[in-house]
């Protein structure tokens, strides 16, 4: 979360005008969602990624590196997709028997499943695009000017804002069980991970709680102005 | 303008949090309020804020007591700030601009009168350099100043501060007095707590001293920190300025340059 923040202020195409940025995103994406065409997608995929590393200058190693946890989700809905369980022996690219049924590949799920990765592929090239080249303050104006409902902006902005206070006490909390030996052991980890649970949820409402005082002395009235 | 009649105070388990505080903020215009760990400090001012509904005993502000409906709390919050001690708990917008304006969006502000008043005070305290930084980039100190703007932005005639000086650095140190200075020199109140003791003797000119929940002393600090019992009693340490009236036979100064000025009388005479 911390590298994506950073490079949005540090990249080239920081200072580019960013409503050409966000309709060069919006069109892009739009044609990522609806064209059906696998070439399509990877060419959308290959122009971001070269935008993205040549021209905004994101390190290509911190770019890739930030597929691999949407990979992940990707290959865990891939299996579903590709196999599917039949009682009897139909005609498909592969097909194993276990006991009395079989589990099967078939090709027009093959299909589907290659679409979908190159789609998923090419929308993800798209958010990275645009997260990593404009920063999240930008990005809010942004919103604002195109009328997104206000109450979302205000709910995006709030996340934004306690994701890094939150990993700011995960990162304290961990750094002084860690110089205590906390994690030496694969025993010592549970334990810690537990207290570490534990420790973060007291913490978050007295932080709460706390917040709470300062927003009455501020006269808040329950709706964060943008 | 604001002041606390037989102030009581107890904490949920029914442990006592303030006792018989009788405070006046008129007696000076910076009040410091001294006082060991746990000796109510905190628990004082939130009262004053009126986040803290005592258990007995009055705030009284402009000579009138002061009720907790929404619209009496918002009038004496127009006139009344607080700055925290911890200035991540006080920010909550990624963006300074916004943040500082929020005191006076929840008014209902015009938004240009908004501009005007947070520009103002985003020259005031030089922070111009971080307005469109996310505040998690920012260091403590910066936040600090974030914090405070926020505050000052609303314009309030009493200012209460929660350990000002606590996790800054010297040069901080000098510029957060110098913007307290500042404020008082507007014609406003501010109201410290410490336990920087060089730091109250020389900012304040009255001292309130808390223990367990009581007020054990108060007045002007050279009267305050010459009491040793006072001091012991509190949990708290002579100023260094102190020290050396009484350790080395000098006259108490003020601040250090009275020292300097009298050194330098001295020398020539």
């Amino acid at each position: 979360m911390l590298i994506i923040d950073t490079y949005a202020y540090i990249n080239k195409l920081r200072c580019f005008n960013d409503d050409l940025k966000f309709l060069f995103f919006t069109i892009m994406i739009s044609i990522a969602l609806f064209a059906n065409n696998s070439f399509i997608h990877l060419a959308i995929f290959s122009v971001m990624s070269i935008i993205v590393t040549i021209i905004a200058k994101i390190p290509i190693k911190v770019y890739f590196k930030m597929y691999l946890l949407p990979i992940a989700f990707i290959l865990l809905s891939l299996i579903a997709f590709i196999f599917s369980i039949s009682n009897n022996d139909i005609t498909s690219l592969f097909s194993i028997k276990i006991s009395s049924f079989f589990i099967i590949i078939r090709e027009d799920s093959l299909i589907q499943a290659i679409s979908l990765i190159t789609r998923a592929f090419s929308t993800i090239s798209c958010s990275y695009f645009l997260i990593l080249t404009t920063p999240f303050n930008s990005l809010i104006k942004l919103l604002l000017k195109y009328k997104v409902p206000v109450l979302l902006i205000e709910l995006t902005m709030l996340t934004y804002r306690f994701i890094f206070i939150l990993l700011e006490e995960i990162s304290k909390i961990y750094r002084a069980q860690d110089l205590k030996f906390g994690y030496n052991t694969m025993k010592n980890s549970f334990n810690s991970l537990g207290l570490l649970l534990r420790t973060l949820i007291v913490r978050m409402i007295k932080r709460y709680k706390d917040m709470i005082v300062s927003l009455e002395s501020k006269n808040y009235d329950s709706q964060f102005y943008m | 303008m604001l002041k606390t009649v037989n102030l009581n105070y107890n904490y949920e388990d029914g442990k006592v949090a303030l006792k018989n505080i009788n405070i006046d903020l008129n007696k000076g215009n910076k009040i410091g309020i001294v006082g060991g760990n746990g000796a109510g400090k905190t628990t004082l001012f939130l009262s004053l804020i009126g986040y803290l509904k005592p258990d007995k005993g009055e705030v009284i502000f402009n000579d009138k007591k002061i009720k907790y409906n929404k619209k009496s709390l918002r009038n004496l919050r127009r006139e009344v700030g607080i700055v925290f001690q911890e200035a991540d708990k006080q920010i909550f917008y990624s963006n300074t601009y916004d943040d500082i304006a929020f005191g006076l969006r929840n008014l209902g502000y015009d938004e240009e009168i908004i501009k005007r008043k947070v520009d103002i005070i985003i020259n005031l305290l030089n922070i111009e350099e971080f307005k469109d930084k996310p505040v998690h980039f920012l260091s403590h100190g910066e936040k600090k100043r974030v914090a405070i703007a926020g505050v000052l932005a609303l314009d309030c005639k009493i200012i209460f501060f929660d350990e000002p000086l606590a996790g800054l650095d010297p040069s901080m140190s000098d510029n957060m007095i110098n913007t307290m200075n500042n404020i008082v020199r507007e014609g406003k109140k501010t109201v410290v707590s410490s336990h920087d003791m060089d730091f109250i003797y020389e900012y304040c000119d009255y001292v309130y001293v808390l223990n367990k929940g009581k007020v054990i002393d108060e007045g002007i600090p050279s009267k305050i920190f010459l009491n040793e019992n006072t001091l012991n009693k509190a949990n708290l340490k002579e100023p260094w300025l102190v020290k050396i009236h009484k350790k080395l036979n000098m006259p108490l100064f003020k601040n250090e340059e009275e020292l300097y000025n009298f050194k330098r009388e001295n020398i020539k005479g």
